[in-house]
């Protein structure tokens, strides 16, 4: 279902500003150093499998997640996703505080491949589900961040895209929210469905993973069941 | 789907949304774009409509009572010009903005860069189709209308191809260089005098000369088509459509070229 062998991501970091023209046409006495994000990172997950990965921040787990979800491309190696994914990443982020809630259901479910006939189909379900009923018509803005994420991940699992690539996306909102969106994965991995979790949660990767990918320094440094892996990433 | 790196060759995105979906995202980010553009201001739609206006009026002024121009009708040649001119920098400038205002669903969601570029496009194309209503309508009740202007849904289809294929260039161009809206708003200036559509070139060299540029050939063919009562040669027309084209298929196919690293530039 998903197979990365031997990805490396790398960027180029300029030690001075050069975002114009200029300094590409007359980059003489500009430097600039490139970091490895992530290196020869290889793994598979079948289908049905609910992947974590833990590390310290800086580790390359965002970045492994946004070239899984085909956001960045791989600067070496080969990354195969053989289904849809629906990446839930900084929840919220496509929204416009200016339309009205119901209109962002349409705009966010689109922008994730849900077709606008599903959205009004289904747009009760989606805002009784978020909890937003009562503000279909209010502007997204008047709705606190907790909300929106509650929309936005309400949307993202909606998708019924095969794979769910989730990034953090359980630390926003409150603790009434958190144990839906658990219960919203669980169904989701009942159902045969793959979960790549990106968290620093021990107890929710133990809870969900069959398996936990240690990285540090955009290496792997471990590979397996979910309560040996939390032992070596509090080792390292 | 598969994304490749440097080492292997190639590159297939299977996942990405099907046709009809990419269709639905460009309509979604169409329709969100002109809605925000307007949203809060009291007089709504009506200011894309008070730009051409001022401009023509302003214009009108200066050339045909101190420059005192001789151009039979120039009122509606005037009129073609700004609306056509005004649709051509709101389709290029939107294209150019389109993926930094974005960066950050860019940076979230797999949403293909030409996506929302052509959203942005799609967006200004809705204030033409608009704007040409309010001048069809204009020119027929001044009793300017020709009667070929259904024709001129060919230069328009054009003009559209080119000021989106534009808007590509020039928003791969911001995406890696700040500077480029800087480089584009005196670009604009620039071609706004090297266009005629303020003034009307009739001696055979310079006319030559400036219809080599495409949006002359669009502004031209349009002022035959909805004022002139003119019918084209076929060879200036397919000249006119197949370097539009050319230049949207340039853009569209530097914009995919580079779309793969844009969300980590922005």
């Amino acid at each position: 279902m998903i197979q990365v062998r031997e990805v490396s991501k790398e960027f180029v970091i300029p030690h001075q500003r050069r975002k114009t023209l200029f300094h590409h046409l007359y980059p003489r006495g500009r430097t600039y150093e490139t970091f490895f994000a992530l290196a020869d990172v290889s793994f598979d997950v079948a289908a049905g499998e609910c992947v974590g990965l833990m590390g310290a921040n800086g580790s390359g787990k965002s970045t492994l997640l946004r070239i899984l979800a085909g956001i960045y491309a791989p600067s070496r190696g080969t990354v195969r996703v053989s289904e849809r994914v629906a990446p839930i990443m900084d929840l919220g982020v496509g929204f416009q505080g200016g339309l009205s809630v119901r209109d962002n259901v349409f705009l966010y479910g689109v922008l994730l491949g849900i077709p606008r006939r599903r959205l009004a189909a289904g747009l009760a379900e989606i805002l009784g589900r978020a909890g937003v009923e009562r503000f279909a018509d209010a502007r997204l803005e008047a709705l606190s961040t907790g909300l929106r994420a509650r929309l936005a991940f309400t949307l993202a699992v909606r998708s019924e895209a095969p794979i769910l690539l989730v990034d953090e996306a359980l630390a926003v909102g409150d603790e009434a929210f958190q144990e839906s969106c658990l219960a919203e994965l669980e169904r989701f991995r009942s159902r045969g469905r793959t979960v790549v979790l990106v968290s620093h949660a021990t107890d929710l990767l133990e809870r969900l993973c069959h398996r936990v990918l240690v990285l540090q320094a955009g290496r792997v440094r471990g590979d397996g069941p979910a309560r040996a892996m939390i032992g070596l990433y509090r080792s390292l | 789907m598969l994304h490749e790196g440097a080492v292997a060759t190639g590159s297939t995105v299977d996942g990405a949304p099907a046709f009809p979906g990419r269709l639905e995202i460009i309509r979604e980010l169409a329709v969100t774009d002109f809605r925000l553009k307007y949203h809060d201001s009291v007089l709504g739609y009506l200011w894309s409509m008070l730009s051409p206006i001022l401009m023509l009026g302003t214009f009108y002024l200066v050339f045909r009572y101190i420059v005192v121009v001789r151009t039979p009708g120039y009122l509606p040649y005037l009129a073609v010009g700004l609306v056509y001119w005004t649709f051509f920098q709101d389709c290029s400038c939107s294209g150019l903005t389109s993926l930094a205002a974005k960066a950050g669903t860019l940076k979230a969601l797999p949403v293909p860069v030409v996506l929302v570029a052509a959203g942005a496009a799609a967006s200004t194309v809705i204030t033409v189709l608009i704007n040409t209503a309010v001048l069809v309508v204009a020119l027929a009740v001044g009793g300017r209308l020709s009667s070929l202007a259904p024709l001129a849904i060919v230069p328009l289809a054009a003009l559209v191809l080119l000021a989106a294929g534009v808007g590509f260039a020039v928003a791969v161009a911001h995406a890696h260089f700040r500077d480029a809206a800087l480089i584009w708003t005196v670009l604009l200036q620039a071609g706004f005098w090297l266009t005629p559509v303020v003034y009307h070139v009739s001696s055979p060299p310079l006319w030559e000369v400036l219809h080599w540029n495409p949006l002359a050939r669009c502004l031209t063919l349009l002022r035959w088509f909805l004022v002139y009562d003119f019918a084209p040669p076929v060879r200036f027309v397919i000249v006119t459509v197949a370097s539009c084209a050319a230049v949207f298929a340039f853009g569209l196919a530097l914009l995919l070229r580079h779309q793969r690293r844009i969300p980590e530039l922005l």
